[in-house]
């Protein structure tokens, strides 16, 4: 006994050691596990309906199970603040609500008729939501997108995080997350863009479910109608604008009732976005004009050229296919005669991978590299068309997402502070006022 | 009387200057001087190492005597005894800023079920242990621990060159908005005035002063690394940033499925915070006892412990508040005592006779 208070008198840190041990273990081993305190959410969908805002959680429950897979549970809370449902769903579960594991946050059209920041902000600034998290939207509720997905985590092995870490690389070239949705949010052109994924039925490009009967007010029994209620109820005026696929798919589904496949729910990742404005819906992008805008974007690879009907020497009505293998785009701002002029230099490596219909005698190798003069032409005229026709689209909709300010700003910044000072305008409106100079240039692979 | 050496010396003053700056000093900044508060740090820490400087001369000049003794000396007594109070009085605000900063981080973090108490109780148990043993073994204990901070900076700023996004526009902010967002937050600099404080009990020769300025230049060229990369990484959303450190590398999402990555920087912080709190704690007890010679250190840390104690219960001050409220008194005792103060320093050296003359 001596001897222990002996090397306590010399070590007193270990006396500390022990009151923190014996003041900590007993707590620590009568303590309930993390997960049945915690309710670990790994997604989160926020609607609103007429007065209230609902909040739908996908929460991982963890059952002593013999299999590997991993159980969710979709609850959801209404209630006038977000605040106030997450404090029900809490209340529902019997769990504290634990966001830091939260992949993705799910935002219906509805909800993004107001300003999303207020909403986002809760969660990001009270809940410890990540802002790494990524955002997306859909066409349905939010309620229903989770369900979909809960059902689709069990049929298949297509998880939604994969899904969207996906399309974010190689469609949008960027990550939709909720900062990057407040980097727009906050910039002085105030615009973002979100992914979005549909629900729907029809003769689409999607993936189905099988047992829709979880999914309420999109289950078989509820018929096809409601497939895309949410967006017919809430788009408003948009509606009108937006090239949605899925009116047509609905429009579509219902003409093909005969057919079981076509009334199979399904979830339809095609890589069209929305551009939001001051945290609100501006307009549906489709994925044409996502790709009209990728041409300026270097990171841009993997897409496709087709030329329809295409004659020279070597081929008659043939029909051409080009793979870009990599893109280069040199890119430089300046002002011409006082106008702001944004010239890009894009430089596309293409291989040739289909070639189908009549054509003179080529060898292998010589047809991958194919790119006569007429193909150069036919795919500069392509590309610039495309990119032409995206960019009016943005200019329209007045949604600077390619930092077009911003880019003049810190290249030219005294000229571009002048030409607004001149002409009266705000940096949200300097897009419509520049002027685009595109060079395509053609490189075989 | 035991001393330490000159690299414990540039360790030491390495992690002190580390203090306040690499969590929500960034976001704090930006609110003031957007990407431009990369100059601000830069002039700022220029300062730290002008004061080093000052502290050489001084070291030199003065190599066995105490700060307290060279101003009292210099000043009279009563003045000395002022100044001290009023850098207790700072020391103190200092530690209660790295205190709640890291309590709010660790809290967000890791542990969101413990209680302000028990990390209370458990802070100042190491923190109060690490005077007891002295300045040498903290100084040992920082020195075996130095290296292992360095590599976890550097491992998170190279995490974050994946997260990269563009460089943040400078030069865009009003003069007067710049020197504004600089004078507000002077109290998260100037750590170097600690090193005045413990000047007798460093060994410094020659090389010790170069390898003070070398390791101190490693530190202030991560510090500024990090606030390019985080203006760099967040641009218009750096404001909302409070963890500058773990928000770097947490932020993209393709680290989401690689587990936490942040606790690199947790355990940057753990470690930054345990010293940075031991360091300036002993300082305090060093000045209460310069102030009331009769008492000893073991006083000065009860002192401390039962006002920062009652401090933190009684008030609901969390680090936001306790910065609003720095930035309107702490930055006229952060131009008084942390160059004001080495200035005159300076001016002791210049003429007269002093130690190192009439030794």
């Amino acid at each position: 006994m001596k001897k222990i208070v002996t090397s306590i008198k010399r070590t007193p840190m270990l006396l500390a050691l022990v009151l923190i041990a014996l003041w900590f273990f007993p707590s620590a081993i009568i303590a309930p596990s993390e997960s049945a305190v915690n309710a670990i959410v790994t997604a989160v969908g926020l609607d609103k309906n007429e007065q209230d805002y609902e909040v739908t959680l996908m929460t991982f429950l963890s059952h002593p199970n013999q299999s590997y897979s991993e159980q969710y549970e979709v609850i959801s809370c209404s209630a006038p603040s977000i605040s106030e449902a997450f404090t029900n769903a809490s209340l529902q579960i019997g769990k504290n609500i634990s966001l830091f594991h939260t992949h993705t946050a799910i935002v219906s059209e509805r909800l993004l008729e107001e300003d999303i920041a207020s909403a986002l902000d809760y969660l990001g600034r009270v809940a410890s939501l990540p802002q790494s998290c990524v955002l997306i939207s859909t066409n349905v509720t939010s309620k229903q997108f989770l369900e979909f997905v809960q059902e689709l985590d069990k049929e298949s092995d297509i998880n939604l995080e994969e899904l969207l870490f996906y399309t974010s690389n190689y469609v949008l070239w960027k990550y939709t997350t909720i900062n990057s949705f407040y980097e727009g949010y906050y910039s002085p052109v105030k615009a973002s863009i979100l992914g979005h994924l549909t629900i729907t039925q029809g003769d689409v490009n999607g993936i189905p479910i099988k047992n829709t009967e979880n999914v309420v007010g999109l289950g078989s029994s509820s018929g096809g109608s409601s497939g895309g209620s949410e967006s017919s109820k809430s788009s408003g005026s948009q509606q009108s604008e937006s090239p949605n696929q899925t009116n047509g798919a609905q429009q579509s589904g219902g003409e093909s009732q005969s057919s079981s496949s076509s009334n199979q729910l399904q979830i339809v990742n095609d890589g069209s976005c929305l551009l939001i404005k001051n945290g609100k819906m501006q307009a549906h992008m489709t994925k044409e004009q996502l790709r009209g805008l990728n041409w300026l974007n270097s990171s841009t690879s993997g897409a496709v050229i087709t030329l329809e009907n295409f004659s020279d020497q070597t081929f008659d009505e043939a029909r051409l296919i080009y793979k870009v293998q990599r893109e280069q785009v040199l890119d430089k701002v300046e002002f011409e005669n006082g106008v702001p002029v944004y010239t890009a230099n894009i430089k596309l490596f293409i291989s040739l991978m289909e070639a189908n219909g009549s054509k003179e005698e080529l060898t292998e190798s010589r047809e991958v590299a194919y790119i006569s003069d007429e193909v150069r032409e036919l795919i500069e005229k392509q590309v610039k068309t495309e990119i032409n026709s995206s960019l009016e689209f943005l200019s329209t909709q007045n949604c600077d997402t390619l930092d077009m300010y911003e880019k003049f700003y810190e290249n030219c910044r005294a000229q571009t502070k002048n030409y607004l000072q001149t002409h009266s305008l705000q940096p949200e409106d300097f897009l419509k006022n520049v002027v685009f100079k595109v060079i395509v240039s053609l490189f075989p692979v | 009387m035991k001393t330490i050496s000159s690299r414990q010396t540039a360790v030491i003053a390495g992690i002190l200057l580390f203090a306040n700056k690499i969590l929500v000093l960034p976001s704090l900044l930006y609110e003031h001087a957007k990407a431009d508060s990369v100059f601000i740090l830069a002039i700022l820490l220029l300062a730290e190492f002008a004061l080093l400087l000052i502290f050489f001369r001084l070291k030199r000049a003065y190599p066995k005597s105490s700060f307290y003794q060279i101003i009292s000396q210099k000043m009279g007594v009563f003045a000395a005894k002022i100044i001290y109070f009023l850098i207790i009085l700072y020391i103190f605000y200092k530690i209660l800023l790295v205190y709640n900063i890291s309590y709010v981080y660790f809290r967000v973090q890791v542990y969101l079920d413990a209680s302000f108490y028990i990390f209370l109780l458990v802070f100042l148990l190491v923190c109060n242990s690490c005077v007891m043993r002295g300045l040498r073994p903290l100084a040992r204990c920082a020195e075996f621990f130095f290296f292992f901070i360095i590599a976890c900076v550097v491992f998170c700023l190279l995490l974050s060159i994946a997260n990269f996004n563009k460089f943040p526009i400078f030069f865009d902010t009003a003069y007067s908005d710049f020197f504004l967002g600089g004078f507000k937050y002077l109290f998260c600099f100037g750590d170097v005035l600690l090193l005045f404080l413990l000047m007798h009990k460093i060994e410094l020769d020659k090389k010790g002063e170069r390898q003070v300025v070398r390791y101190l230049l490693v530190v202030s060229a991560l510090i500024v690394i990090l606030y390019i990369m985080f203006f760099s990484i967040f641009n218009h959303t750096s404001f909302v940033h409070k963890n500058a450190l773990s928000d770097i590398i947490t932020f993209s999402y393709r680290f989401t499925d690689l587990g936490r990555l942040d606790m690199v920087a947790i355990v940057t912080v753990m470690f930054l915070s345990l010293f940075q709190i031991s360091i300036a704690l002993y300082v305090f007890c060093e000045c209460f006892t310069q102030i009331f010679p009769p008492l000893g250190k073991v006083y000065g840390l009860i002192t401390f412990d039962l006002l920062f104690v009652g401090l933190t219960l009684i008030s609901t001050l969390d680090y936001l508040q306790l910065t609003q409220l720095g930035t309107l008194v702490m930055p006229y005792f952060a131009i008084v005592l942390q160059y004001l103060l080495p200035l005159v320093c300076l001016f002791f050296t210049l003429g007269g006779r002093h130690e190192k003359n009439r030794n």
